[in-house]
């Protein structure tokens, strides 16, 4: 093995990088494949998309997911959240697999309001599609064993809660949530009862992060609402047809749950004794994201119709609320808003993590500015953002450089939760249309209609929206799961592979500053970003031209930053960075 | 904004007391079924544009935006008013500001909200002032967007001076404590801010109630317990003369034994609130002459109890006995006060 890329460097002089390692072998990786398993074929198709950034490749990439949102004549509100869904590497093959959560029939309601029965019958299971590294899938859930469980499902986080090198998951149902075990070949085992997790309540999102720093993966776990369906509330008109899900102000709020976990994947419920006991916010989205660049993993929730809120970490993982002061409770007229999905990323370029929120019609999305210190402020209007998101009701949303010119741009998916909204308000409909806006590279954003292409030309039920690199061309391409419908798949076929700079195997929401030649920085986070209900690909998909990079600056959560200067600069390929005695290493892509 | 909030409803209830048979329909609060009888009659006398003009109207009241541009279409320079209104509530933001005029106040709040919408902030600056104009520095909503104006062009000062008139005239304005306490979180005057924002957290859920009630009113609006619902989320936020309004509204609407529970909290925020007890006594007999329900002379009595009239007090709960020569409670209340029985 050649060590072609030697820099050892720290300013900290804790961790020094050992290698870099060449993999000559790579080289030869069918970047930009289609999912027809076809050769790349990038300039060609973009002239012949006239433009667009995003092809629909959902009928010929094998995934044939249809959600069953279990409609039933009581408009229960559960029938309205849809599922999500996590882009995850589950074989450890070096591409993204897809795990899509599933409804089935509604539940019924239990002796008690806020427990469920499951109906009888046999029951729709959540799904698990391979990829092959070229964006086909393959359904794999017949051989993911625990994997295929139906609850009646509604998020899901990813990571390797017991430190077996494994990916596992954790979904959130209406009724009892599941931790299910990967092995790292596809396959899975309940292993709820043994890791002292239990949750049967109606729970929404959730998120595995290093709340204490001590290298294993923590759990936070959204509460929803409370609601008998046994008793089903009459909202809407008393008119045939016109009966609507109620909105969730009409039920009481449930708490949201701190997991801690002891490194073998053994939880302790935190809850009372971690600083988050007020956490009664009807939660949809959870973001990780070190607000205040202290160093740790603070916890921004996106609440449905009241305050969300910002958990400051102490940096032992225990939380203060620094919700009132951060100024990301409420929009900038004071209100309170029905969030949804959730983004964190340096929009706006200036070195600190800002936060993007999806929430209902009539509001509009909301991007809080960070100021670098953890102080926000509303700025939706002034980036032009307010005006194309009054309408729509926002939920799944990432912020990806689409088009690699080195900005975050932004997509949302919509789509109303009232399927009769026609009937309350005739300019608003249920499936929607998908939004694509473009960063101008200072934080200012324009929707792009007829470049979205086939992502923003359908409208759809839209509520999961994860980004990933699925066929290995270094762009992010993008998964859509439906409420009640089949999720889509579209191919980002506007970014130019030949600036794409993949990073992978960083830690969970590491904090990464890439440093070009000419000074240029770019900050970005390892994901899984949450989006709404569910994971994005783990890996940095950026444009900085491989050949100017000069520095990396890594930030695991809890750790201090380690720096790493590139001596010369890298040719195109793939390189590990890797220490011995560390616990991760990254692995850098480019063309 | 919930200036635009009141005068929907005005509009609405407005839309109550003009016409015949449909309108009975309209009353019932069966309002896609009025529309259509309108629209039948409209088709027997079609060059009626004051007529189309109420219907249009009453499509705007039940959202159907698209429908009331289409039919308003033929209004010519009478119509441009409500096809300005549903260009706006269409999201169509641009549009709505050809048609839009500076009549009133709600349109000119529309058209500051689509020109900065649209990120025209220079054109919704100038609308802003003549809103601002307009209320005379009396609109608590008005004041706030003028300091949000002002913020957003770095003028701190003027943003806080008309922040602080907004709360002098409301002191639960939410755009006015949240922005005051981000204007002053920053700074010397951290304290100040942080207990804003702490005040601002505790009213939210009173809002969000207001919010989720005014809902209710948009979907019935002739539904008394709608309204007397708002009533109930403007009392929590002491926002006293809109609940009672709001009452009001609801007592009038009410008939049989729904007006018991409305007419209780309206006798309740006259009594308690306003110290008001001839006219809590007032609306009590009002709605028991309606009604018929002794529960309302019992609180009758009771009131003027509380207030120390106790041979009132005795006259009413001797006329609700007769009615409900069973209540044991209501009995030994009268003879704790001494009454005949």
């Amino acid at each position: 093995m050649t060590v072609e890329h030697a820099c050892v460097e720290s300013c900290w002089g804790e961790l020094r990088w050992g290698e870099w390692r060449r993999w000559a072998s790579v080289c030869a990786l069918a970047f930009a494949a289609s999912c027809d398993g076809g050769a790349a074929r990038p300039q060609a198709e973009r002239s012949s998309a006239g433009g667009a950034w995003f092809v629909d490749v959902t009928a010929e990439c094998g995934v044939d997911f249809v959600h069953d949102a279990g409609l039933s004549p009581e408009k229960h509100l559960p029938e309205t959240m849809g599922a999500g869904g996590v882009l995850f590497d589950v074989d450890a093959d070096g591409d993204l697999d897809l795990y899509l959560l599933q409804g089935g029939p509604m539940r019924r309601g239990g002796a008690e309001p806020g427990t469920f029965m499951e109906p009888d019958g046999n029951l729709p299971s959540n799904r698990l599609f391979r990829n092959d590294g070229r964006g086909r899938f393959e359904d794999a859930t017949a051989h993911s064993a625990a994997a295929a469980h139906t609850g009646y499902a509604m998020g899901a986080t990813v990571g390797d809660v017991n430190g077996d090198g494994h990916l596992d998951l954790y979904v959130t149902n209406l009724g009892a949530d599941v931790l299910l075990l990967g092995d790292g070949n596809g396959a899975f085992v309940d292993g709820t009862a043994d890791s002292g997790l239990r949750d049967e309540r109606w729970t929404s999102a959730a998120m595995l992060f290093d709340a204490d720093g001590d290298h294993d993966l923590d759990l936070y776990v959204a509460g929803y609402v409370q609601v008998d369906l046994a008793r089903a509330l009459w909202c809407g008109e008393r008119k045939e047809g016109w009966r609507s899900a109620c909105h969730p102000d009409a039920y009481p709020a449930l708490q949201d749950r701190l997991w801690i976990n002891d490194g073998r994947g053994k939880f302790r419920d935190a809850t009372l004794t971690h600083g988050i006991e007020q956490s009664f916010g009807k939660g949809l989205g959870i973001v990780p994201c070190d607000v205040d660049a202290d160093g740790d993993l603070d916890l921004y929730v996106a609440n449905d119709s009241t305050e969300n809120f910002l958990w400051l970490n102490r940096g032992d993982g225990t939380f203060e609320d620094g919700t009132l002061l951060s100024g990301v409770g409420v929009d900038g007229r004071g209100m309170t808003e029905a969030g949804m999905g959730l983004a964190s990323g340096d929009l706006d370029e200036d070195g600190d993590f800002d936060l993007f929120v999806t929430n209902f019609d009539d509001e509009s999305n909301t991007l809080y500015r960070n100021d670098g210190s953890g102080l926000f402020e509303d700025v939706t209007l002034l980036i032009g953002l307010e005006g194309p998101s009054r309408m729509p009701v926002g939920f799944g949303t990432v912020a990806e450089d689409f088009d690699l010119d080195g900005d975050l741009d932004l997509a949302v998916t919509n789509g109303h939760i009232i399927d009769n909204i026609q009937l309350y308000h005739d300019g608003k409909t249920h499936a929607q249309r998908s939004q694509l806006f473009e960063n101008d590279g200072r934080g200012n954003y324009r929707e792009l209609e007829a470049e979205a292409g086939a992502f923003g030309a359908t409208p759809v039920v839209g509520r999961g929206l994860y980004s990933g690199d699925l066929d290995g061309d270094g762009d992010a391409d993008l998964v859509l799961t439906q409420c009640g419908g089949r999720t889509r798949v579209y191919r980002n076929v506007r970014g130019d592979a030949s600036r794409a700079l993949v990073i992978a195997g960083l830690p969970e929401h590491a904090r990464v500053e890439l440093i070009a030649r000419d000074t240029r920085r770019q900050l970005r986070a390892a994901g899984p970003q949450p989006s709404y209900f569910g994971a994005c690909g783990r890996e940095i998909l950026t444009a900085l031209p491989f050949t100017e990079l000069v520095e990396l600056i890594v930030r695991p959560a809890g750790e201090r930053a380690s720096r790493v200067a590139l001596e010369r600069p890298l040719a195109a390929g793939r390189v590990e960075l890797r220490r011995a005695g560390e616990r991760w290493s990254a692995r850098v892509t480019a063309r | 904004m919930s200036g635009l909030f009141e005068l929907a409803v005005t509009a609405i209830l407005t839309l109550a007391t003009q016409g015949p048979a449909a309108q009975e329909l309209w009353n019932a609060g069966r309002r896609e079924e009025a529309i259509e009888a309108w629209w039948r009659e409209q088709e027997r006398a079609p060059g009626d544009r004051s007529a189309l003009l109420r219907i249009v109207e009453a499509e705007l009241a039940v959202h159907r935006y698209a429908a009331a541009l289409e039919h308003a279409r033929g209004l010519g320079a009478e119509g441009a008013r409500v096809r300005g209104t549903a260009l706006y509530r269409l999201g169509r933001a641009a549009e709505a500001l050809g048609e839009l005029g500076r009549e009133s106040a709600a349109e000119l709040a529309m058209r500051v909200d689509a020109y900065e919408l649209l990120q025209r902030f220079g054109e919704a600056d100038r609308e802003l002032a003549e809103l601002a104009r307009r209320t005379e520095g009396k609109s608590a909503s008005v004041e706030a967007m003028l300091a949000r104006s002002a913020v957003r062009r770095g003028d701190a000062a003027a943003g806080e001076r008309h922040f602080r008139r907004a709360l002098e005239l409301d002191p639960v304005d939410p755009g006015a404590l949240h922005g005051l306490g981000m204007l002053l979180r920053g700074g010397e005057r951290k304290s100040e801010g942080l207990a804003l924002l702490q005040r601002h957290r505790e009213v939210t859920p009173l809002l969000d109630q207001l919010e989720f009630a005014r809902r209710g009113v948009d979907l019935g609006p002739m539904h008394a317990a709608n309204h007397a619902a708002v009533g109930d989320a403007q009392r929590a936020l002491g926002r006293i003369d809109a609940a009672l309004e709001a009452y009001r509204t609801a007592d009038r609407l009410a008939s049989g034994d729904a007006l018991v529970p409305v007419a209780l909290r309206h006798a309740r925020v006259l009594a308690e609130d306003r110290k008001d007890v001839a006219s809590a006594v007032r609306v009590l007999e009002s709605a028991f002459e309606r009604c018929g329900n002794a529960k309302l002379l019992v609180r009758a009595g009771d009131v003027l109890a509380d207030a120390g009239e106790r041979a009132a007090a005795r006259e009413r709960w001797t006329r609700a006995l007769a009615l409900r020569p069973q209540d044991a409670e209501l009995r030994a209340r009268l003879e704790r006060a001494g009454g005949k029985l």
